[in-house]
């Protein structure tokens, strides 16, 4: 199972929509999903109409099994969910020793799925750490806006702290650009300075997100954008991301890490 | 004359860099990387977290008694022979390598929770200089963040059994719990050689026999007894003796239990584990697991049929698949449909039904509390003969009424016409039903009058 964690700092950059509708666009490829969000707003529930029983915070501190919290959304994809008791999972996992690796040892064993995502708050918790030491592999979204930018810094200085007291190191797999507006000119300085930090990186630049109104409609209706408007850009674009991450998975399936990574032009769009 | 490319601006932000976001991507030398991640995240405590004053104690108390050990190794005697030997560094590095292992190793025993209640426990005695401490179960609750003094109980329990800790003394009456002591991984590891205990490494529990009786985890249990018998039992041989241990004994569905074990007979030291329970659509079970199954199916099948009534349906052989209920003792299953039939209201349709009740014992089946739901379940049974009757044959037999009812209504009626008087109509039939020996039944007259009067 490949994990991978979807993070940055700054709210609204568009993380769990981008998870859940990558998440449509590789179980349409035909890859099984697990979604597991640690935000405690519970923002994929939500985006899902759903009222889970069991969520993340019966999971990690009350011990439920992980069958009885996973609820298959839809075909080929499968979520833990959130609520706001996810807030109080926090609190009791603070006076435990290695608290960082709960979830580790929780979703122990569990590997049957195709790819893992792990939705997290725009924070610094320490669910958010469970999360990267448990996927290891980060996916950055970023959204055109200054703040957005900041936001992934200071994910890397959390990064920084791992790499400090833990001794390994995290590795921010791919920057994932969203609400990309051809016609703005923050759009182009946005990009501009994630080519300036990531170009000659083998951090994969995905093909950006264009700003598109059906993916706000889509969420409204509780659908994912492939199901409520599969001809908009916002899915053909996700579909293109899907894709290329398909492609780095299936490149990397021996090595593990880093390989033949895909030319700059393909990541840029 | 090509068209001049624009300059756009970028936005500067402190400590990001291309150059120290370089750190951070993914590599193709990582292999040291991945070794150290798969050796630190892969069910090892973590030893690297941040340290506070009460970790750094905890490390160098480990460290010392570490070096202590090295110290008994080291031989005085000159043998002439010339050995490399490495810098202190690569000693230093070599014990944390050492350490890990030996976590690594006793952490894959303990399940999550008792994982969590050793570590605080070892936490708490060895910062205090390796002296037993006291741990009621709202200290142990509050540290590890566990929220149920059942599962620290459990936990306890199980890591006396699995000689992670000792119980020092039990303290019934002191204000501050029992007193307990960690042992440090190696002695743990020793001490279960030493008893024969074997860990099996998936479910956590106790495989080998190991004679302890009576384990007392010094926390004391408000809840005396979860049930208390009214039903004077002529058995004096209860056929589930008192869980106080955990020790496993293989079970075959034979219906008389020594124990009350935890994992069923089938899967100890079986390969064919593996492959079961790492896939529900496993096709690949040799014939001898295929044997047990069936006889374990077929034990519940009779079981459950025998408690409910109900025949075996497919929705109920889909959630004795799905739930793996072949990994549940029988016993367990057994309790839980009694359970589940007494506590319900309503009929029972399904055995999934009993799927909570069976977790709950799962978790805990006080000792003798099969043998009392056996005898209250014979008692109501034998008290109340059509309490378990089968639903569709009440059904049945009402219908074969109520047909009855209306046809002698009908007939009364056409002998009765222009002088339709409702008193004189309700005796007329029940005098024909007398005559036909039907049985009279209010509630269907007056529902077979009702829908020929709709005016009313």
């Amino acid at each position: 199972m490949f994990k991978i964690t979807v993070a940055n700092q700054k709210g609204g950059v568009g993380k769990t929509t981008s998870v859940l509708n990558l998440s449509a666009a590789l179980a349409e490829i035909g890859k099984k999903v697990l979604i597991i969000d640690t935000d405690a707003q519970g923002s994929i529930a939500t985006l899902l109409n759903t009222k889970p029983k069991d969520t993340l915070y019966n999971f990690l501190i009350e011990g439920v099994k992980f069958e009885e919290c996973v609820v298959n959304v839809r075909p080929n994809i499968y979520s833990i969910f959130s609520d706001k008791k996810t807030e109080l999972a926090e609190m009791h996992l603070v006076p435990v020793m290695g608290r960082e690796r709960t979830l580790v040892e929780r979703m122990e064993g569990i590997d049957h799925y195709d790819i893992c995502f792990v939705d997290c708050a725009p924070s610094l918790s320490l669910l958010q750490t469970n999360a990267v030491i448990y996927t290891r592999y980060l996916i950055l979204p970023i959204s055109m806006d200054s703040l957005a930018i900041a936001g992934a810094s200071h994910v890397q200085e959390t990064f920084v702290l791992l790499k400090k007291y833990f001794q390994v190191i995290p590795i921010i797999l791919g920057i994932l650009p969203t609400f990309v507006d051809a016609r703005l000119s923050i759009s182009d300085q946005v990009l501009s300075t994630i080519h300036e930090v990531w170009g000659d990186t083998n951090t994969i630049i995905f093909p950006s997100i264009r700003v598109d109104t059906n993916l706000a409609k889509a969420n409204r209706y509780h659908k994912t954008i492939f199901e409520y408007a599969p001809q908009s850009r916002a899915a053909e674009d996700y579909m293109h991301v899907a894709e290329i991450l398909i492609e780095f998975i299936e490149k990397n399936k021996d090595v593990k890490f880093g390989g033949d990574l895909l030319a700059q032009e393909e990541k840029t769009g | 004359m090509p068209k001049k490319k624009r300059q756009v601006e970028t936005i500067k932000i402190e400590g990001l860099s291309s150059e120290t976001v370089k750190e951070f991507e993914p590599r193709e030398d990582s292999q040291k990387d991945d070794a150290l991640w798969e050796n630190y995240f892969k069910g090892t405590p973590n030893l690297f977290k941040l340290q506070t004053n009460k970790d750094k104690l905890t490390v160098s108390t480990i460290e010392n008694i570490q070096l202590n050990e090295l110290a008994t190794l080291v031989t005085p005697v000159h043998t002439g022979v010339t050995t490399t030997v490495d810098s202190l560094e690569d000693q230093t590095r070599g014990k944390e390598q050492r350490t890990r292992e030996e976590y690594i190793s006793l952490d894959a025993t303990h399940t999550a929770m008792e994982a969590k209640v050793y570590s605080v426990i070892y936490r708490e005695t060895v910062v205090k200089g390796s002296d037993p401490q006291h741990f009621g179960a709202s200290r142990l609750m509050s540290l590890t963040g566990i929220g149920s003094d059942k599962t620290i109980r459990k936990a306890i329990k199980n890591l006396i059994a699995k000689k992670s800790i000792a119980l020092v003394d039990p303290y019934p009456n002191h204000p501050m719990g029992a007193m307990y002591k960690a042992f440090p991984p190696k002695e743990i590891i020793s001490a279960r050689k030493r008893f024969g205990i074997k860990i099996h490494p998936q479910t956590k529990k106790i495989l080998s026999h190991y004679t302890v009786t009576n384990i007392n985890t010094g926390v004391p249990t408000a809840v005396n007894t979860p049930v208390e018998t009214t039903v004077d039992t002529q058995v004096k041989n209860t056929a589930v003796t008192p869980v106080d241990n955990t020790v496993v004994t293989p079970v075959k569905g034979t219906g008389v239990h020594n124990t009350t074990p935890y994992i069923y007979n089938n899967y100890i030291n079986d390969g064919s584990m593996k492959k079961i329970e790492s896939s529900s659509t496993s096709s690949i079970i040799n014939d001898d697991v295929d044997d047990k199954a069936f006889n374990h199916r077929n034990y519940i099948i009779s079981l459950y049929e025998r408690y409910t009534g109900n025949h075996w349906r497919i929705a109920d052989n889909e959630f004795y698949e799905n739930k793996k209920i072949l990994n549940i003792i029988p016993d367990i299953i057994e309790a839980a449909i009694i359970a589940s039939v007494l506590r319900s209201k309503a009929k029972i349709n399904s055995l999934a039904y009993c799927e909570g009740v069976i977790y709950e014992f799962q978790e805990d089946l006080p000792s003798g509390y099969l043998s009392y739901l056996r005898a209250k379940w014979k008692d109501i049974k034998e008290r109340i003969p059509s309490a378990h009757e089968d639903m569709s044959v009440i059904e049945e037999r009402y219908e074969t009424i109520k047909k009855d009812i209306r046809r002698i209504v009908n007939i009364v009626r056409q002998g009765r016409a222009g002088m339709d008087n409702e008193e004189k109509l309700k005796d007329d039939v029940k005098a024909y039903c007398e005559k036909e020996n039907v049985p009279f039944d209010e509630g269907i007259y007056n529902k077979i009058v009702g829908e020929h009067t709709p005016n009313r």
